[in-house]
């Protein structure tokens, strides 16, 4: 919703009816301008109390509620002029408009009664109206609706980041704190959901394994050895477990000593050298990854060519040849026996005469119409009438061999010549796989020696630059990147084979199954698996892509805040901790980390960060007023106006109360701005006695822009 | 198809029961895609491929382990199964070199007794596997470390013979 107007009524310093404590708002950047004392902050308290019925006890810095602050909420001087036996009350009046243009007006009442000078009986609790402008009517909403008007002001959630003051930015942006960054992305945007989703997902695919295993062995052929090989899978996963948890211990420790190295080194005074190392040192990490990645491609897929470049011939040859004689010979042979056959049937009877026709006949007859003789069923003579009636060579053929293998014979005959050359290259193809291989291993071991000679470097330098304490600390963080990252591999390896291993025992479950597997069981262990793959990738995706947004929204306000002073170079990174969660840190152009960062761009970093984060997809900027108390407190003042013209481009209504453009003159600045409305406020005291805070009002004048 | 053809790309090899821990080490059983299979071990993609080179590298080797009908032995899939194709048939016809098997009396025989005289086929790429895979143990047990060795297999087809 967007704040409309407030007016106030006896509220602290604001003495006086709603009529003579007004302030009305519109979209776009307002400010109430005031010195120290000038009422600023009882303002944001008035609007911090009509919601939550909570003040800021200024004394004990502390918010409490009404009731323990009792008649102290009452303006002094309305209680100076109040008559024994009064009752006065201090109200404020918060009007709204939801998106739908439907107006909701807030009051909250708190009231006492002046017993004499010094005693008053205070109400026990603060009442709340809520009533909706329906025609032109304000009409109460009821009671049980209210808490939702409410939210619709201000939701819970966003509320510590779009109602601050400005000594409370450290406290709510705290960059020490790696998982910062990662809570308030959970709180303010839906990746929670993809969270809960794969924790349900991933105790599902558990259950979806144990279902299936148990489907499994209900129908196994050996039910001992299934019980064993369920037992082995179960160990198997809780190895896998263990081994995914070292992992992430291992990541973290890691990562702890590269920053710690990244720290140290930051400490070199030489920037130049420093620079130059670093560079020389992340590029040849770069180019090691890629070397590594392609070697482990060319030796995962080296038994590959074994088949597929025929490596697994060499030494074959003479076997083959010795194939190719035998198979000569067998040709020969076979050769010869066909046409010794043919050359029979040649003189037994030319294949055309008889007729067909007759050849029937003599069949049906059981005799030989050609030498007279009698030929019975089943008789070898009656068996030679019938081959007559056999068409073409191939059948010959057949009846010569009982089984002709010869196309056979000749196809691994022809096969093995086709391959001959294939064969002789065989040598070449590996020496040449081999000596690729050998380059990849000799480059990474160039490069991994030239890394440790810039560490080396790096040493010289912190010697030269700082004390043994120092130098110590850089060799032993060294030394646990080293150990760490051994210890991470060796650990990756042992996921990777005992993932290899469940596979295989789960294939072995399954090659004992003799029966139908239940297959609901196998599509919900398959579905499963899916899901959780599915999940896990999908928020990865969403919260790296949350994050990188955020970070280029966030560099985008960060440069619009600093455009005017060039005195701050650095631009904000987001890092991607092992852990998982991101680390907000100011770097310079070369990408180091800005440690000497003063507290005024500290501040300016994380209001960046926070507006980036109100900006981002749930666009909270568009639906909620920021409102904040001197958010530039602490903050060099030539930052404060880059400050104001980010806060007035990128959030639909902004309501801020500051001791900035107190000087006329320098209100220029606001000209290209989107601006609301600005008042001037200040305190008052018609007495003239400033200490008499009995005698105390505000004053308020809207400034004309 | 000839019936010879036939027949022996029916042929389902074995490897004899106590190399069932070595076949299981290093080759991958069960699906998944090839290049899953690869990354996932580093090895030999299916049994067939492991035995295919085994009996290769037996046969470079002379490494011929005699198998006797008390032997036990496992078979797994048979040959028409395997790939690539014109490996097979390479395979096939350094075990028909290899074996006494009289290619022109298969073509007269009838089916049992071509059955027999196949068998001889078989028991000839059974001799040559078993055999790789005992030149292969052999040098594991003299320098365990060689299963480190990612390169191992192709280093020895590609030794001097």
């Amino acid at each position: 919703m967007i704040i409309k107007s407030l007016t106030l009524k006896n509220f602290q310093c604001y003495f006086g009816d709603h009529v003579d404590n007004a302030f009305y708002f519109k979209e776009g950047l307002n400010l109430i301008i005031g010195d120290n004392a000038s009422g600023k902050s009882k303002l944001f308290d008035a609007f911090f109390w009509v919601l939550k019925d909570q003040i800021f006890n200024a004394d004990e810095r502390v918010f409490v509620f009404t009731r323990n602050y009792k008649e102290k909420l009452i303006s002094d001087k309305a209680k100076r002029n109040a008559q024994v036996g009064a009752k006065l009350n201090a109200e404020v009046t918060l009007i709204a408009e939801s998106s739908q243009e439907t107006l909701y007006r807030l009051t909250r009442i708190y009231g006492a009664r002046k017993l004499d000078e010094r005693q008053w009986e205070a109400d026990s609790q603060s009442k709340l109206l809520v009533d909706e402008d329906k025609l032109g009517r304000w009409v109460p909403v009821r009671s049980q609706l209210h808490d939702s008007v409410l939210r619709r002001v201000i939701s819970r959630d966003v509320e510590p980041y779009m109602w601050f003051q400005g000594e409370q930015v450290d406290g709510l942006m705290d960059l020490t704190d790696k998982s910062t960054l990662t809570n308030v992305i959970n709180v303010l945007s839906n990746i929670q959901i993809y969270d809960e989703l794969l924790t349900i997902s991933t105790e599902g695919r558990g259950r979806a394994e144990k279902a299936l295993r148990k489907a499994q062995q209900k129908v196994t052929k050996d039910q001992d050895r299934a019980d064993s090989i369920g037992r082995e899978i179960d160990a198997i996963t809780l190895e896998i477990a263990r081994s995914e948890t070292d992992i992430e211990d291992y990541r973290a420790s890691l990562e702890t000593a590269k920053d710690r190295i990244e720290e140290l080194v930051n400490q070199i005074d030489d920037a130049a050298k420093k620079t130059e190392l670093k560079k020389e040192a992340e590029r040849l990490r770069a180019e090691m990854i890629a070397d590594e990645a392609s070697l482990n491609k060319r030796l995962s897929g080296i038994y590959k060519n074994l088949f597929t470049k025929y490596w697994i011939l060499r030494g074959s040859q003479v076997s083959l040849d010795r194939y190719s004689d035998k198979y000569k010979e067998y040709f020969t042979r076979h050769n010869k026996a066909l046409a010794e056959a043919t050359a029979s049937r040649v003189r037994e009877l030319p294949r055309d005469i008889p007729q067909p026709i007759h050849v029937n006949q003599m069949l049906v007859k059981e005799r030989c119409f050609v030498c007279g003789r009698e030929a019975k069923r089943e008789s070898e003579a009656y068996k030679h009438i019938l081959n007559l009636l056999s068409p073409g060579d191939g059948r010959s053929d057949e009846h010569v061999f009982a089984n002709d293998g010869s196309k056979f014979f000749q196809k691994l005959y022809n096969n093995s010549l086709e391959l001959k050359r294939t064969i002789a290259g065989v040598d070449e193809s590996i020496n040449s796989e081999f000596s690729l291989i050998q380059q990849y291993r000799g480059e990474i071991k160039k490069k991994e020696n030239r890394i440790k000679e810039i560490r080396g470097e790096f040493t010289e330098l912190l010697e030269d630059d700082s004390s043994e304490n120092i130098v110590s600390a850089f060799r032993t963080h060294e030394a646990n990147r080293e150990k760490y990252q051994e210890l991470l591999n060796r650990e990756n390896r042992k996921l990777e084979a005992a993932r290899v291993r469940k596979i295989q025992k789960v294939t072995e479950l399954d090659s004992l199954v003799t029966g139908a597997v239940d297959e609901l069981a196998r599509a919900e262990d398959r579905i499963y698996a899916d899901l959780v793959e599915v999940i896990r990738s999908t928020r990865n995706d969403v919260f790296d892509s949350l994050i990188s947004e955020l970070e280029d929204t966030a560099n985008e306000l960060f440069s619009e805040m600093t455009r005017r002073n060039r005195a701050i170079t650095g631009r904000i990174r987001l890092k991607r901790m092992a852990t998982g969660n991101y680390a907000p840190e100011i770097v310079d152009s070369d990408g180091y980390v800005i440690h000497s960062t003063n507290d005024s761009n500290i501040i300016l970093v994380k209001l960046a960060l926070i507006m980036a984060i109100l900006m981002s997809r749930g666009k909270l900027s568009e639906n909620y007023s920021l409102i904040s108390d001197a958010p530039t407190s602490k903050m060099a003042k030539n930052y404060t106006v880059g400050f104001y013209e980010a806060l007035s481009k990128n959030f639909r209504q902004s309501i801020v109360m500051t001791y900035d453009f107190l000087e006329g003159s320098s209100r220029e600045e606001f000209s290209n701005f989107n601006m609301g409305r600005v008042y001037s406020i200040a305190s008052e005291y018609p007495s003239g006695d400033r200490m008499d805070r009995s005698d105390l009002r505000v004053s308020i004048s809207e400034v004309s822009l | 198809m000839s019936k010879i053809e036939s027949r022996v790309y029916r042929i389902n090899p074995g490897y004899l029961v106590q190399y069932e821990e070595f076949i299981r080490s290093h080759a991958q059983f069960g699906g998944g895609s090839e290049d899953e299979k690869y990354r996932q071990a580093r090895t030999f993609s299916s049994v067939y491929e492991l035995y295919m080179y085994a009996f290769f590298i037996g046969l470079k080797r002379a490494a011929r382990k005699a198998i006797y009908p008390e032997d036990r032995l496992k078979t797994f899939w048979e040959m028409e199964n395997w790939k690539p194709r014109d490996l097979v048939d390479c395979l096939l016809a350094c075990a028909i070199s290899e074996s006494n098997v009289d290619m022109n009396r298969l073509e007269v025989l009838g089916e049992a007794e071509m059955g027999e005289e196949l068998s001889k086929v078989r028991r000839t790429i059974e001799e040559y596997a078993n055999g790789g895979i005992v030149y292969l143990l052999g040098l594991f047990e003299k320098e365990p470390d060689l299963v480190e060795d990612e390169m191992l297999f192709i280093r020895l087809l590609s030794e001097q013979d």
